[in-house]
This record gives C-alpha cells, sequence and structure tokens, in this order.
C-alpha cells in the first residue's frame, strides 16, 4: 500500500522531469544550433517475494517468482545531435556543418567550448566571433577593407581586397569532434564543454576523417520537432495524469482501512 | 477467534499487493523498453496439509495471497525518434549487456558511445556483439535489419540477440535489466527484426490498469465491510446480547 504511494510518487516525478526536459526543447525550437534532448526512464529496483526457480517441494520448483517493483527514475537526458534543417541567410559569416563536428570557441577563461551555431560576427580588431564575442579557434583574422569574405567546404576563409585580381587566404576553420557527442556538457549559449565521458576532442580541416563539411550563408536551425514534442508532451501529461490517480486510489483503500475500526 | 476474519485480513493485504504492482507498472508507463507484471493470487488452505480434514475445513480455512507476477513480454509500441544508436528488437529476443558479474538481458535500445567509442546502455554497461564489447569508430552507424552494425560502409559487429525457451527463467533486476536463471541462445535474425532510429515504448496498457485499478479498490472496500460487519455485528452481538441472556 504505502509501496504504491511512493511508486506512484516516483511516476509524477519522473513524469514532471520529462515535461521539463520538453519544455526547454520547445522553448528553443528557434534557438539556431540548439540540439535537443529526450528524458530516458528506468524502472527502480524491484522487492523479491520469492525467486523464480525455487524449490516448491522436494521434486518441484516454482514456475514464477513474486517481483514487486518500486516505481521508475529519469536515468539520463540523452542530446539528439540530429542535423537540423538548414535555412538560407546570405550572410557570409553564418555557417552551417554539414555533418559531425563543432566549432571550437576560445572562452574568456581560455578554455575551448564547441557550437554547433554558426552564426558569426568580427569584432572590432576584424577577428571573426561569436554572437557572445567569444572567438573562434584558430583565430581568423579578416582585413579591414575586405570586399568579400568566402568560405570554402573545406573551411578555407578567403578575402579580396580593393586593387587586387586575386583573393587572399587569411585562414582556415578547423572543427573539432567527439567519440561520444552526446556526453558533451551543455553550458548554456550555444556552447558545449567535453566531458570524461565525451572523451577527447579530435580537431581536423572540415571533410576529412569523418568530420563534416563548412557551407556558408546557411544556418542550422534547432532539431526540434514541434510536432514530436507535443506528442510527447501529451503522453508525459497523461502518464502524470494516471499516477496521481494510483495515489488516489491508494489513499482511498488507506482511508477505507481506518474505517474498518470505527 | 474467527478464521473468517483472518481470511478477509489475508484479502485486504493481498489486495494492498496488488495495487503496489499496478503502480509500479504506471509509474513506468513511460520507460523505454519497459516490461508490465501481472500478479494472479491464490488461496493457501491451512486445512488441506492435516490429514484427516473433512471437506468443510478445507472451505472455510483459505486464506488469499499473491502467488506471483508473471512479466508481460508482450511487444511495446514502436516509435521511431530518427537517433542512429536507437534500436528496437521486432519480435523475439534482448539485447545481451554486460553487467557488474554476469550478462544481462535488456529491451532498452537507446544506446550510447562512451568516451572511447565502445557501444554502452544509458547506465554505462557495455553492449556485447558475437564477438564482445562493441568498438564504434567515428562516423555514420548504420545498423541493419540482422543487426549487423556498419560504419561508413565498413563492418564493424553484430548485436547480439539472446532469446529464452522458457521467458518465464527471466527476473527483473530494475534499470531495465532483466536476469536468467536459465542459459539464452542467439535468436535466428529470421525470428526478429533489429529497427534502427526505432524504440520500443513500454508495454503497459493504461486503460486494463486503471479498470484492475478501480476492481482492487472495490474489492478492498468489499473486504472491509466483511470486516466490519464480523466486528461490530457479530462479534459485538455475541458478546453483548449472549451475555445479557445468561446475566
Amino acid at each position: 500500500m504505502i509501496r504504491a504511494l511512493y511508486s506512484a510518487a516516483s511516476g509524477l516525478q519522473a513524469q514532471q522531469l520529462n515535461i521539463d526536459v520538453i519544455a526547454n526543447n520547445l522553448a528553443n525550437v528557434n534557438t539556431a544550433g540548439f540540439k535537443q534532448s529526450r528524458a530516458e526512464f528506468q524502472d527502480l529496483l524491484y522487492q523479491n517475494g520469492r525467486a523464480a526457480g525455487a524449490a516448491s517441494s522436494t521434486s518441484t520448483e516454482y514456475p514464477v517468482g513474486l517481483q514487486v517493483g518500486l516505481g521508475s527514475r529519469p536515468v539520463a537526458t540523452t542530446r539528439l545531435f540530429t542535423q537540423g534543417d538548414f535555412r538560407q541567410t546570405g550572410n557570409p559569416l553564418d555557417m552551417v556543418i554539414e555533418g559531425q563536428g563543432f566549432f571550437q570557441v576560445r572562452q574568456p577563461s581560455g578554455e575551448t567550448a564547441y557550437t554547433r551555431a554558426g552564426s558569426f560576427h568580427l569584432n572590432r580588431e576584424g577577428a571573426i566571433v561569436t554572437a557572445d564575442g567569444g572567438l573562434l579557434d584558430p583565430q581568423i583574422s579578416i582585413p579591414p577593407d575586405a570586399l568579400t569574405i568566402t568560405v570554402a567546404a573545406d573551411g578555407t576563409v578567403s578575402v579580396t581586397q580593393p586593387g587586387q585580381a586575386q583573393a587572399q587566404q587569411v585562414g582556415t576553420i578547423q572543427l573539432a569532434n567527439f567519440p561520444n557527442p552526446a556526453g558533451l556538457n551543455a553550458i548554456g549559449r550555444n556552447l558545449f564543454l567535453p566531458t570524461a565521458s565525451s572523451g577527447e576532442a579530435t580537431t581536423g580541416t572540415p571533410g576529412e576523417n569523418g568530420i563534416g563539411t563548412v557551407n556558408q550563408g546557411f544556418l542550422e536551425q534547432s532539431n526540434v520537432s514541434v510536432v514530436e514534442e507535443m506528442v510527447n508532451m501529451i503522453v508525459g501529461q497523461r502518464a502524470y495524469e494516471i499516477n496521481s490517480k494510483v495515489v488516489k486510489t491508494a489513499d482511498e483503500m488507506l482511508q477505507t482501512m481506518n474505517n474498518v475500526v470505527r | 477467534m474467527d478464521s473468517g476474519l483472518y481470511t478477509a485480513y489475508s484479502g485486504l493485504r493481498a489486495t494492498a499487493d496488488l495495487l503496489d504492482v499496478v503502480s509500479n507498472n504506471l509509474a513506468n508507463v513511460n520507460t523505454t523498453g519497459f516490461k508490465s507484471d501481472e500478479t494472479f493470487q491464490k488461496m493457501y488452505n491451512r486445512a488441506v496439509a492435516e490429514a484427516g480434514a473433512g471437506p468443510l475445513e478445507d472451505a472455510i480455512n483459505n486464506s488469499a495471497a499473491i502467488g506471483g507476477s508473471v512479466i508481460n513480454l508482450e511487444p511495446g509500441v514502436m516509435k521511431s525518434t530518427g537517433r542512429d544508436l536507437d534500436v528496437a528488437i521486432e519480435g523475439k529476443g534482448f539485447l545481451a549487456v554486460q553487467g557488474a558479474s554476469e550478462v544481462l538481458y535488456t529491451r532498452n535500445g537507446s544506446l550510447h558511445l562512451n568516451n572511447d567509442g565502445t557501444l554502452v546502455t544509458s547506465d554505462g554497461l557495455t553492449v556485447l556483439g558475437e564477438g564482445g564489447p562493441i568498438q564504434i569508430p567515428q562516423g555514420r552507424v548504420s545498423i541493419s535489419a540482422a543487426g549487423d552494425i556498419e560504419v561508413e560502409g565498413k563492418a564493424v559487429d553484430t548485436l547480439r540477440i539472446v532469446g529464452f525457451a522458457n521467458p518465464m527463467a527471466l527476473e527483473k533486476v530494475g534499470n531495465s535489466l532483466f536476469r536468467s536463471v536459465a542459459e539464452g541462445a542467439t535468436v535466428e535474425p529470421g525470428q526478429r527484426t533489429v529497427r534502427q532510429g526505432t524504440l520500443e515504448q513500454s508495454n503497459v496498457n493504461p486503460v486494463r490498469e486503471m479498470v484492475v485499478m478501480i476492481d482492487i479498490m472495490r474489492r478492498f472496500e468489499s473486504l472491509q465491510k466483511t470486516i466490519f460487519t464480523m466486528m461490530n455485528n457479530i462479534n459485538e452481538r455475541s458478546i453483548n446480547q449472549i451475555g445479557d441472556v445468561v446475566g
């Protein structure tokens, strides 16, 4: 009886987290480079009344056991690194990674963070930076008199300057990849940091060793599917509701029990 | 005193235990790869064990208890996710994973890579292929219907999918994992299909569980009425009124 109450409470808590994750996904439906998460659940421990296969007499055994489960628990929020849709912007400093990989962004603290959001800008020194001002690593500076900026699929950045027929190479964008991108730690502002579970970053030229290519003039949209999240939200809400019904039933049974003696 | 009072009490306890099982099923209505539990009640009969007991004693000394719980292995709904490392097994069988001291089994195919590229479950347990732990090199993973894993066109390994002749031998250990007391056998690809980008949802049927829950609640109520009647009507009258007659 009391087990039923706590099992239902664990279900309520799990579904609450489910809705929290869905809410964050939906809040970021328009965030460039955002990767959706999903909550994953597991069943909790089991109380074993009797093991299957235990002897029921000297010559026979119980064909089934007796196990009472104690509810569910959230085990992970898995980030889905599927490709988002591409939106053409025409802005020369908007870039998408077609395939796996991350742009490297130098943080003010000196460490490197990683992002899929390729909406870049120039700072006053002409260096390519994120919307937050973090430097793209390796650092690339665009001359102030540059007429056009071209980013090739392999990450080569070149500019044309007045009076020069030939485009000048000013740097190459290097991308990073991880053995397990889902293990990255999201720190907000579209940035990720490596963890023990994501593995070490391997950097490389776009288009080589399984790293995706760079496309200029596009932005990667959020990979949140609104329809899917709405369905998940309905399922989560109903699951929450049904667990609250269990709490109510258990409560009514306890009340019934209290009425045994009047 | 009345054995009937204890019979009714045993019914109350067993019914409360039933609700515990329903509650666990409903708490896991959204747990990937969860298999619901079903319970059955049985009667303990004290009189039968006593030699020479008559048919009347048989009938009045019963008490109810939960006889056991059976894992309902019906498939759950398949949900498409589009994620490369989500797999669902259509048909018989379980993914084999390496537990701390033994091989465990799961239907939860939400797989991940760890920091050295080994295929693991959400708990970090190593998923076993035909050749042991599976190392996935970087690149796009594709998993065929037979369970063969390929990365960028190169064969890596085949998922080990194990079935059991007697599914009753399975025992839940929590965390979506099962343990088996009997040895399992590899399920041939003809009997199951591995679907990449799909997850098997919980097979809990909320409608059925709700109906069971109503049944449990009403049964509980009627048992309570039985106890109430025995205590307040029969016992009280026998104590007070029979006493009056004697007095």
